[in-house]
């Protein structure tokens, strides 16, 4: 998986990163509730230059679907950051 | 309630919004600032109960340090979702309302907690509204009320010695309303912050904070080439330097005007340059356009030493530690160097664009202060006066070598019929250097020639640039063994030369061969000559029998001639 994504992660849930998998759910996190989870989604937002879609947001409850996620809103060439219209 | 032992700080936030995710961008600022800190913040739109209930969990937890935080769309929620309905005076009225029930909170939280500093942080607007351009072109209009609730909040800071406003109004319009908030985040978690509002927010509550516990630094140290003007000393004709109206050198320009605002607010500056002092000392005294000057510098090390060693001299100068010092130079070897070895000194990002210099120094939180004291207002006069005593100690060895550069020739004559209308002339003219102020003619001399108990001689004085001319006069009188000074004068020309000394060693050489046993002199005060009312004394006189008069014994005593001037003497014309 995206290392840069595991790196914010493990510092903003104060994890080990080789614990970082993507079947890590949000119930297996002490840190990892609903403001844990809003910091994370603007950390990742600011790290990234993207834009989760608020309804998007509270569904993103696992490392899987925020990896996912991320790559509908950053192309696989990573050349460019395509940003929901705010 | 956590432990009273603990030295942290203790800081509470109160707020109209969701405050938890802000408080852990407050403590993580205050972490990176290495403040050990304590937080409290209070539920979502509790601020009221908080303050108003004597026992509420904020009272019990007793901060040292409050921010309450209320948004405008909080506050005046229908202000900006259905403005029409209310008429005027209803928006008038509420207003009114709102401010005495800030006021009362603020108050009760004064009086309550009166150890803490209640920081009251202006509410933000949306910069547009529903209104469009109904909005300040109607009675609809509401803009004009949410700048009258601000100013209330600062007439109510402003009578309450422990409540500041944090202008977070000011900050918001920095950042734009539209980075300032995340509507994901007032849908989904209460909170009318972004990301960036939140970090910026903590940011300025920490930097106040500081400000709050007097951790302003005193001393802006400043590099010269691109930095005060654009170019380089010694290698850039003044007039090619960028630096006035024109194009870039505005950018410069500007920069100068906000540093001496800095030093009206009680903000010492210094200069640290690697420049021929001479060819840097030129461009400040002399452009134009430069707007600091010489004396607006409370220490200025211009020479090619290591920025360091004069920072630390700057340092020694002025009585101030490491930790007083912000330093401001364009160069990145330099910035390197004085945070490597002076990590206290807190050394500015300075951009490579020096269209930038007047956003960077206006963003330096390090000289904020919430009230200027008398201290601030006088720092500067304080050091400046400080620093020209240690300047005159240090040149006191050097004023030697400086009247010997001087290479002065004292020749000294007896009075003559020839030099009567000169002497006449001097009598008249000289009111500083004049130990009696006597007036004569040209006849009144002629018969003081004459007189055999008189004797007259005039002082002629020449140094490498040329001739003075006849600068001295004295006239004195025999009586009962000892001689009496009834004139002594010198041209304003010559004063500060110590001409006196070698006339005067001249009189008391010639006094003695005489025989006489002492010298005497007066010293009669007029507006004009109190500069020589310590000639006598300095000179080793004593005070002899009337008040003003003084004697130097002639037998005991020697008056030494100052080696730097050549005295050379004619017995008669």
């Amino acid at each position: 998986m995206d290392e840069k994504l595991r790196k914010i992660i493990g510092r903003v849930l104060a994890l080990p990163e080789n614990e970082i998998r993507p079947e890590l759910n949000a119930a297996q996190v002490e840190r990892w509730d609903s403001l844990g989870h809003l910091e994370l989604i603007l950390e990742i937002e600011r790290e990234f230059g993207v834009r989760y879609r608020a309804a998007d947001i509270p569904r993103l409850k696992s490392v899987g679907e925020l990896q996912q996620a991320l790559r509908t809103l950053v192309p696989p060439d990573g050349t460019k950051s395509v940003r929901q219209p705010s | 309630m956590k432990s009273q032992e603990s030295a942290a700080i203790r800081v509470a936030l109160l707020g109209s919004f969701t405050l938890e995710l802000l408080a852990r961008y407050v403590a993580r600022e205050f972490r990176n600032q290495q403040i050990d800190v304590d937080l409290y913040f209070g539920g979502y739109s509790q601020y009221q109960q908080d303050l108003l209930d004597p026992n509420s969990p904020y009272y019990r937890y007793n901060p040292a340090y409050t921010l309450l935080l209320v948004d405008g769309l909080d506050v005046f929620p229908a202000f900006y979702f259905e403005p029409s309905p209310l008429a005027e005076r209803d928006k008038t009225a509420l207003v009114q309302e709102r401010l005495s029930e800030f006021r009362q909170l603020a108050e009760l939280c004064c009086a309550r907690l009166p150890k803490n500093q209640l920081l009251i942080g202006q509410a933000v607007f949306p910069g547009r509204t529903i209104l469009g351009p109904l909005d300040w072109n109607s009675a609809d209009s509401v803009q004009e009320h949410f700048a009258e609730f601000n100013a209330g909040l600062a007439r109510i800071s402003r009578d309450l010695p422990n409540a500041h406003i944090l202008d977070l109004r000011g900050a918001a319009l920095e950042m734009g309303y539209a980075r300032w908030r995340d509507s994901r985040l007032w849908y989904l978690a209460r909170c009318r912050l972004s990301h960036a509002a939140m970090e910026e927010v903590a940011h300025l509550l920490v930097a106040s904070v500081g400000a709050l516990r007097g951790k302003r630094r005193k001393c802006l140290v400043l590099d010269l080439d691109n930095t005060l003007w654009g170019g380089i000393a010694g290698n850039d004709a003044l007039e090619e330097l960028h630096l006035g109206p024109e194009g870039m050198g505005l950018a410069f320009y500007e920069f100068q005007r906000l540093i001496r605002q800095l030093k009206a607010q009680g903000i010492l500056l210094a200069v640290n340059s690697k420049n021929n002092f001479a060819d840097a000392m030129e461009i400040i005294e002399s452009h134009p356009c430069m707007l600091l000057r010489r004396e607006d510098f409370a220490a200025i090390r211009i020479n090619w030493s290591d920025k360091t060693t004069n920072m630390r001299e700057i340092s020694g100068e002025l009585g101030l530690g490491m930790d007083s010092f912000a330093y401001f130079d364009d160069s990145p070897f330099e910035r390197n160097l004085m945070r490597s070895q002076l990590p206290e000194v807190l050394t500015v990002e300075v951009p490579t664009d020096p269209t930038q210099y007047v956003e960077t120094v206006l963003n330096l939180d390090a000289f904020w202060t919430f009230a200027l004291t008398d201290d601030d207002r006088t720092r500067h006069r304080k050091y400046q006066l400080r620093a020209q005593r240690e300047s005159m100690q240090k040149s006191a060895r050097s004023i030697e070598e400086f009247y010997s550069s001087l290479q002065m020739k004292a020749l000294i004559r007896p009075g003559s019929e020839a030099l009567a209308s000169r002497v006449s002339q001097l009598t008249q003219r000289t009111n500083q250097f004049n130990l009696t102020t006597k007036r004569y003619e040209p006849g009144q001399i002629r018969q003081l020639l004459a007189d055999g108990s008189y004797r007259l001689w005039v002082l002629e004085l020449s140094d490498r640039f040329g001739s003075e001319g006849s600068v001295g006069v004295a006239v004195v009188f025999e009586r009962d063994g000892d001689w009496g000074i009834d004139t002594f004068l010198l041209s304003c020309r010559v004063i500060g030369r110590t001409v006196e000394q070698a006339f005067l060693a001249y009189i008391s050489a010639e006094a003695k061969r005489s025989g006489a046993r002492r010298l005497v002199g007066r010293y009669l005060p007029t507006p004009r000559n109190s500069c020589v009312a310590e000639l006598y004394p300095s000179l080793g006189f004593h005070p002899a029998a009337q008040p003003n008069e003084w004697a130097f014994d002639l037998n005991s005593q020697e008056l030494a001639s100052p080696p730097w001037i050549e005295v050379t003497s004619r017995t008669s014309e």
